[in-house]
């Protein structure tokens, strides 16, 4: 183990959000609704999407920056966001279903 | 080319007139009451081959019934339109299953492409599978047996859903502006082209426009899928039949939170879905639409 991971794991265990960082934010989609709506990340993070309903969903950017395709039930599809910037999405099976990801300077 | 199928290709003139071929061979036009021949075809729609949960673990089978039900029919469809939702995911191996199931029909086959079957590719998945030989648009038309017959696709736009999208539009116009308004017009849709339910997104954004379009005809038969189960609604000259699912069924408006898969009983699974008759009478005016189920 090098120092620097050693370092990493040190803060990681010291400070919970850090942790929480390392496995990165889950948009979870269930009763036909992304959750949470709303997430603020910082650029370079890995987002992941689950699908706990029974419907097929997915995840798709309004400009196609990011497009997990068709989710089965329990399917899970990660993207990191690199550029900073408002990313606006929908489920292209129920355009109803509205989320957004702030994306800011790392 | 047979006598009979000579006779079935023009016995639809839309004038309530019919041509028989005489022992003599010549050609005479007979009041249409002496055609005992129905002009009819098969809607089915919304299999979701790769759904694999309740209320059907099964899609493929229940595809396959209605498939062999279509076959078993004495009098075999002109053709038999898919529409749409032939897939769950627009997944390569569920576009090759419907494929080699729906490849058993012994009518002609006509796909729409549904919502599912345009997940993360646009459509490059079904178009692969299912495109027509020397089709230039997605959407066309064709004159068959005096029925003017249109498909229309409104699943392009994946942030509008439905929506037809004005060149589709500007292209109906055009499509309808030579076909005489007395000529019956056959339309379909994989999302309605009314408006069922705004909660569940059961509506096309722009059908208003396609459907003045459609206002001269003296009659309008829209056939459409997508919210698996059967409703009838008439507005002005226009009949609306939305369609059963091959493979389970979804909640009516207003009665759950979401459209997701209504968890029918298994023993009630067969009689909430199906595939549909039409026939279309002498004149071709009105339409007979008949909703079988599998049990």
């Amino acid at each position: 183990m090098t120092a620097g991971a050693l370092m990493a794991g040190v803060l990681a265990f010291s400070i919970p959000q850090a942790g929480a960082q390392a496995t990165g934010p889950i948009v979870h989609i269930k009763d036909f609704k992304f959750d949470p709506a709303t997430l603020t990340i910082k650029a370079g993070t890995s987002v992941k999407f689950i699908n706990d309903d029974d419907d097929a969903h997915t995840a798709t950017s309004s400009t196609k920056a990011f497009d997990s395709g068709g989710l089965d039930t329990h399917d899970s599809w990660s993207h990191t966001f690199a550029t900073p910037g408002t990313y606006n999405y929908i489920c292209a099976v129920h355009p109803y279903m509205k989320g957004v990801i702030t994306v800011t300077a790392p | 080319m047979k006598r009979e199928d000579f006779l079935q290709h023009v016995a639809w003139t839309g004038t309530g007139l019919v041509w028989t071929l005489s022992s003599a061979g010549t050609m005479t036009a007979v009041a249409s009451a002496a055609d005992a021949r129905a002009f009819s075809f098969v809607q089915i729609s919304d299999s979701h081959i790769g759904f694999h949960q309740a209320p059907n673990e099964d899609v493929g089978a229940t595809l396959q019934k209605a498939i062999t039900a279509i076959n078993a029919m004495p009098t075999q469809p002109a053709f038999v339109m898919h529409t749409g939702d032939i897939t769950h995911l627009s997944k390569a191996d569920q576009f090759d299953t419907a494929k080699q199931l729906l490849s058993t029909i012994k009518a002609p086959l006509i796909t729409i492409p549904g919502e599912h079957d345009m997940l993360g590719d646009s459509g490059k998945g079904y178009f692969a599978a299912f495109q027509r030989s020397g089709q230039k648009d997605p959407w066309w038309s064709w004159d068959q047996n005096g029925v003017h017959f249109i498909a229309l696709v409104n699943v392009f736009n994946f942030e509008k859903n439905g929506l037809l999208g004005q060149q589709q539009i500007d292209w109906l116009a055009k499509d309808v502006a030579s076909v005489k308004s007395s000529t019956p017009v056959v339309v379909f849709s994989h999302v309605p082209l009314y408006t069922v339910s705004t909660d569940f997104g059961w509506f096309t954004e722009d059908s208003a426009k396609a459907l003045a379009v459609l206002a001269k005809f003296d009659s309008v038969t829209a056939l459409n899928g997508h919210i698996h189960q059967v409703m009838e609604h008439v507005e002005g000259k226009t009949h609306f039949y939305t369609a059963q699912s091959t493979a389970y069924p979804q909640p009516a408006p207003g009665t759950a939170p979401g459209p997701g898969p209504l968890k029918v009983p298994a023993d009630k699974l067969l009689s909430t879905i199906g595939y549909r008759n039409i026939t279309l009478d002498v004149r071709g005016r009105t339409a007979k639409v008949q909703d079988q189920n599998f049990a």
